[in-house]
C-alpha cells in the first residue's frame, strides 16, 4: 500500500457464514504479532482466506501442494443459517437473510474504515456477483466499482502483488520459488518494481504482434483494393476501345475538336435534307459542352426520321414495288399464253388429222360391230372345230380304212382324215383369232381418239383458265388506260418499260440519301464514341484524385494515430524498461541486504553464509530477468532442499514486507502455517524473525498448538496476542475461544 | 502516391534492377529542384546522398528505398549524417516503400526511433516523419516521376544526370 494505506491499520476481522463460521465472530487484532492458533479445520486458515476474500472476491484456488481448494465452493460450505451481517456496508446489520459476508475494519488517523464483501445465499444460483462495500472515514458509503476505485486510490494492493507479496498461503512459500511466473512476482515485488511491471505489462498487452499484423493487413487490403480500382477496365478503356474500333484515335480527341465534327455533322444533315427536298429541321450548331450530347441524341433519331417523311424517295419505292409486281406476273403469264397457244395447236391438229367427236364416234362404233362380228365367227369356229373333233371320234369309233361313203378302203385313213380335219380347223380358227385381234385393236385405236380429243380439250380449258386469272391480276396493275387493253401482257410490258425508267431516273436519288444517312450514322458513332472518351476521361481524373480525398486523409490519419499509439507504446515500453533496469540496480544491494539478513535469520549465519543466497539480475533492450544464485554466481534454486526453499520464499516475503513498511507500504502480513518443512532451528530462527518484523508491521500468522506457537509464546518480545479457535463442532461451525487473561498482552 | 507514378516506378524498377536506388535519388534531387532548392549536391558513391538547401534549410538525407513495406537501414547510414549534424544540417532518412499506399517519408534523424540492421516497416516510421515536407516532396515526385520517368527507364541515371546538369542548382559530386 502506499501512503494511503500505510496509515490504515487492520483493527478486526468479522465474518459471517463463511466456510466454517456461521455466527457473526469478530475477530480482534492488534499491532505486533497476532497469532491464530487452532487445531486442523478450526478455521485458522478461514479467517486467513476471509481477509483475501473480501479485499479481492478471490481466495486462494491451489495450495503450493497442487491440493485444490474448491473455490466458491468452499465460502459457504460449512455455514449454517443463523443470523448475521446483513448490510454490506454496516457490518454490525444483522439483517437475517442467510448470505455471507466479510467485514475488514481498519484504524486510520480520521477514524475507521469499513471494508465488507456479501454474497447473497441464492447468488449462484441468479447468477448474482458479490458485492464489495466501503464505508470510509467521513461515513461516505461506497459500493462496487465506486468500492473498487476508493480501494485502489488508497493504495490497497492488487491480486497479484497480494499474491506476492502480501501473504503466504499453507505450502505455497516455496511454490513461489518454483513457478517461474511466481518468482518473477515475488521478486519484482521485493524490488520494487510492482508499478513498473504492470505498467510494462500493459503496455506490451497494447502494442502486440497481432496489432502490427493487424495494420499490415489492413494496408494489404488497402494498397490492393488500390491497385484493383487503378487497374480495372474503366470507362476510359471502353470508350478508348471503342473508339478504336470506330476509327477514331483517342489520343486526338479533344472536347473542342468534337464540337467541330458535331458541327460538321449537322451541316451534312441540313445538306443532304435539302437534296431530298424534305422539310426537317436542323440544330444550328454546338456552342456549349451540353449541346454535344443533345446534338447527338438528335443526330442518332435522324435518319429514322428521313426514312419515316414522304419525298422523291418514298415514290421510287413504290415504283420499285409496282416495278416488281409487274414483273413478277409478266413472267408467270407469258408461259401461260404459250401453253394456251400450244394446246390450242395440238386441238387443232387432232381435229385435221382425226376428225371431229362425231366421226371419231362413228369409227369407234364401226369398229366396235366389226369386233362383234369376228368375235362371233371366231365363236363359230369353235363349235366347228368341236364338230370335226366329234367327227374324228366316230371315225376312230368304227376302227375301219373302208371309206363309209365309197366303202373304199384307204389305208389309215381314220389318222388322215384326223390329220386333214385339225389342219383345216386349225387354219380356221388362226384366221379368226387374228381377225379377231385386229377388230379388238380398231376399237382401242377409236377410243383412244375419242379420249385424246377429250384431254386436248381440257387441257386447252385449263390453260385458258391461268391465264385469265393472271391477266385479270394483271390488269388491276396496269395504269387505268390500259386496264382494258386487248393485250394487256403487251400493255404490261410497256407499263414496266416505263416505271424502270423512272426508277432509274430516281434510283441516284435514292443511294444519295440511303450514303448520306449511313454517312451521317456512322458519324454520329464516332461522335458519340469520342464523347464517351471525354466524358470517361473526365471520370477516370475523379477516380485516380480518391488519394487526395478527404476520406482517404482520414484514413491516412487514423492510421498515422493508431500507428503512432502503438509506436508511443513500445517506445514507453521500452523506457519502461529502462527505468526497471535503472530501479532494480538501485535497489538491488539494499534488497539482496534484507534478504540475506532474514534468510540468515532463519537458518542460521552460517548456513546463510555458505548459500550466499543473492538475486541477480539481467536486463536487456526488452526485458529485466531475475535470478537467485549462490556466491558463486550459480543458479542456487535447483539445489536447495524444501526447508531451504520455505526459508528462503520467507525471507523474500519478510524482505519485501519491511521494504514496504519503509517506503509507506502495508500494515499487515498474513501466514498460513509459515512452518511447515522447517525443523527446529529454521523455527527458531523464524520466532526471531516474526519477532524482528513486529517493528515493522503487523503480523497475522495461523499456526497449530506447538512448534512455532510454544516458541513465539515463550521467546517472543515484541507485542504478541494469541486468539484461540475451538475445533470446529457440527453445531457451532467454528468459533474463537475468549482470550485468556495475559495471552493477548504485551509482556 | 498516385498509381501512375507507382506504376512507372516499377516499370523504372525492372529496367534499372541495381541501381534503382540510385534512380529514385535523383528523381528526388530533381523534386528537390523543382521544389525550389537553391543547391542540390548528389552523390553516386559515398557520403550523405543528397545535400539540399530549401527553404534557408541545410538538409542532408540519405535516401531509402524498399520493394515492398520494409526498408533496411545500417548503422552506415547514419554516421555520414551525424557528422553533417554537426554543421548545422538538418539530417534526414528519406524513405519510400515500394507499396502503392507508399509515399515519401521524411524522417529526422535523431528523433526517429531506429532498430538499426533490421528491416523497418515504413508504415511504423509514419509518427516520427517531417509530414510537411513529406507531403511537399511526395506531390512534386509525381510531376518529376511523370516528366522524366520514361527517361529513367530508358536512360537511368546517365539519363538523369544529363537533364540534372541543366540546372544551375545542381552539382553531381
Amino acid at each position: 500500500m502506499s501512503d494511503g494505506g500505510a496509515r490504515l491499520r487492520l483493527r478486526s476481522i468479522e465474518l459471517q457464514r463463511f466456510r466454517g463460521f456461521r455466527a457473526r465472530t469478530r475477530v480482534v487484532l492488534h499491532d505486533g504479532i497476532n497469532v491464530l492458533v487452532g487445531d486442523n479445520g478450526s478455521g485458522k486458515s478461514s479467517v486467513c482466506n476471509a481477509i483475501e476474500w473480501c479485499l479481492f472476491g478471490r481466495e486462494v484456488e491451489t495450495k503450493g501442494s497442487g491440493i485444490p481448494e474448491y473455490k466458491d465452493r468452499e465460502i459457504r460450505h460449512r455455514s449454517n443459517d443463523a443470523g448475521g451481517m446483513g448490510n454490506a456496508v454496516d457490518p454490525m446489520d444483522d439483517g437475517d437473510d442467510g448470505h455471507t459476508a466479510v467485514a475488514l475494519v481498519f484504524a486510520g488517523p480520521d477514524g475507521e474504515v469499513t471494508l465488507t464483501r456479501t454474497r447473497d445465499a441464492d447468488a449462484k444460483a441468479n447468477g448474482r456477483d458479490d458485492r464489495l462495500g466501503v464505508l470510509d472515514a467521513t461515513g461516505a458509503a461506497h459500493a462496487g466499482v465506486a468500492a473498487e476505485g476508493w480501494l485502489a486510490a488508497h493504495g490497497f494492493p492488487s491480486w497479484t502483488d497480494w499474491r506476492s507479496s502480501y501473504c503466504q498461503h499453507q505450502e505455497d512459500a516455496r511454490h513461489r520459488l518454483l513457478d517461474d511466473h511466481s518468482l518473477r512476482a515475488s521478486l519484482s515485488a521485493l524490488l520494487g518494481l510492482e508499478e513498473l511491471v504492470d505498467l510494462r505489462n500493459r503496455l506490451d498487452a497494447v502494442k502486440t504482434k497481432s496489432h502490427v499484423k493487424v495494420v499490415k493487413r489492413v494496408e494489404a487490403q488497402q494498397s490492393e483494393d488500390l491497385l484493383d480500382l487503378a487497374t480495372a477496365p474503366g470507362p476510359v478503356d471502353e470508350a478508348s476501345a471503342l473508339c478504336a474500333r470506330l476509327g477514331v484515335d483517342p489520343q486526338r480527341v479533344t472536347r473542342e475538336g468534337a464540337r467541330g465534327d458535331a458541327t460538321r455533322l449537322l451541316d451534312s444533315a441540313r445538306d443532304l435534307g435539302r437534296e431530298l427536298g424534305l422539310n426537317v429541321e436542323v440544330p444550328e450548331s454546338v456552342t456549349a459542352p451540353n449541346d454535344l450530347a443533345e446534338v447527338i441524341a438528335w443526330a442518332a433519331g435522324w435518319p429514322a426520321l428521313v426514312r419515316s417523311l414522304p419525298g422523291k424517295h418514298s415514290r421510287l419505292t413504290g415504283l420499285r414495288k409496282t416495278a416488281g409486281e409487274l414483273s413478277a406476273l409478266i413472267l408467270e403469264i407469258e408461259p401461260l399464253a404459250q401453253q394456251v397457244t400450244r394446246a390450242e395447236e395440238a386441238l387443232r391438229a387432232s381435229l385435221e388429222r382425226d376428225g371431229d367427236r362425231e366421226r371419231r364416234a362413228q369409227a369407234l362404233s364401226r369398229a366396235r360391230e366389226d369386233f362383234n362380228r369376228s368375235h362371233a365367227a371366231r365363236k363359230a369356229a369353235g363349235t366347228l372345230r368341236a364338230l370335226l373333233k366329234d367327227a374324228t371320234g366316230v371315225l376312230n369309233e368304227a376302227a375301219s380304212d373302208a371309206c363309209p361313203v365309197c366303202e373304199s378302203v384307204v389305208p389309215d385313213l381314220t389318222g388322215k382324215v384326223e390329220i386333214r380335219l385339225v389342219e383345216l380347223s386349225s387354219q380356221v380358227v388362226t384366221t379368226l383369232d387374228e381377225a379377231c385381234d385386229n377388230a379388238s385393236q380398231a376399237v382401242q385405236s377409236a377410243e383412244q381418239q375419242v379420249t385424246a380429243l377429250t384431254l386436248l380439250e381440257t387441257q386447252l380449258t385449263n390453260a385458258r383458265g391461268h391465264l385469265e386469272s393472271k391477266t385479270g391480276a394483271l390488269r388491276t396493275r396496269l395504269p387505268e388506260a390500259d386496264a382494258e387493253a386487248v393485250d394487256p401482257l403487251a400493255a404490261a410490258r410497256s407499263a414496266l418499260e416505263t416505271t424502270a425508267a423512272e426508277i432509274d431516273r430516281l434510283e441516284p436519288l435514292l443511294h444519295t440519301r440511303d450514303q448520306g444517312l449511313d454517312q451521317h450514322q456512322q458519324d454520329t458513332e464516332r461522335l458519340a464514341a469520342a464523347a464517351r472518351y471525354l466524358d470517361a476521361l473526365a471520370g477516370q481524373s475523379k477516380r485516380v484524385d480518391v488519394i487526395t480525398l478527404p476520406a482517404w486523409r482520414e484514413y491516412q490519419d487514423s492510421l498515422d494515430a493508431l500507428v503512432s499509439l502503438l509506436v508511443d507504446c513500445d517506445s514507453l515500453s521500452t523506457l519502461t524498461n529502462d527505468l526497471l533496469c535503472r530501479r532494480s540496480e538501485e535497489r538491488l544491494s539494499v534488497v539482496n541486504r534484507n534478504l540475506g539478513k532474514y534468510f540468515s535469520m532463519i537458518t542460521g549465519e552460517q548456513r546463510a553464509a555458505a548459500r550466499g543466497l543473492t538475486v541477480k539480475t539481467k536486463a536487456t533492450a526488452t526485458r529485466l530477468s531475475y535470478r537467485v544464485v549462490d556466491a558463486h554466481g550459480e543458479p542456487l534454486l535447483p539445489i536447495l532442499n524444501q526447508a531451504s526453499l520455505n526459508a528462503i520464499a520467507l525471507a523474500v516475503l519478510f524482505a519485501q514486507a519491511e521494504d514496504r513498511a519503509e517506503r509507506g507500504g502495508p500494515a499487515f502480513l498474513v501466514l498460513d502455517d509459515p512452518e511447515q518443512s522447517l525443523d527446529a532451528d529454521h523455527i527458531a530462527g523464524l520466532a526471531r524473525v516474526l519477532d524482528h518484523l513486529t517493528t515493522w508491521v503487523p503480523v497475522i500468522v495461523a499456526l497449530p498448538p506447538g512448534g512455532l506457537e510454544t516458541r513465539l509464546r515463550d521467546y517472543a518480545s515484541g507485542s504478541k496476542h494469541f486468539i484461540r479457535l475451538n475445533a470446529w463442532d457440527p453445531t457451532t461451525g467454528s468459533t474463537i475461544r475468549p482470550a485468556a487473561t495475559g495471552e493477548a498482552a504485551s509482556p | 502516391m498516385r498509381y501512375e507514378t507507382w506504376k512507372k516506378l516499377d516499370e523504372i524498377r525492372a529496367a534499372t534492377q541495381k541501381d534503382f536506388g540510385k534512380v529514385v535519388q535523383k528523381l528526388l534531387a530533381l523534386t528537390l529542384l523543382e521544389l525550389g532548392a537553391t543547391r542540390v549536391t548528389d552523390r553516386a558513391i559515398q557520403g550523405i546522398d543528397i545535400e539540399a538547401r530549401l527553404d534557408d534549410r541545410d538538409l542532408a538525407m540519405e535516401v531509402k528505398t524498399g520493394e515492398s513495406s520494409t526498408v533496411r537501414v545500417g548503422s552506415k547510414d547514419l554516421k555520414g549524417l551525424d557528422a553533417r549534424r554537426s554543421e548545422g544540417y538538418t539530417t534526414l532518412l528519406a524513405v519510400l516503400g515500394g507499396r502503392l499506399i507508399d509515399d515519401w517519408q521524411l524522417l529526422p534523424v535523431p528523433g526517429t526511433d531506429l532498430k538499426l540492421n533490421s528491416d523497418l516497416e515504413v508504415t511504423f516510421l509514419r509518427p516520427y516523419m517531417d509530414r510537411a515536407l513529406g507531403d511537399r516532396v511526395s506531390a512534386a515526385f509525381v510531376e518529376i516521376v511523370d516528366r522524366y520517368g520514361i527517361a529513367a527507364a530508358t536512360g537511368g541515371q546517365l539519363a538523369l544526370n544529363a537533364i540534372l546538369e541543366q540546372h544551375e542548382h545542381y552539382a553531381l559530386a
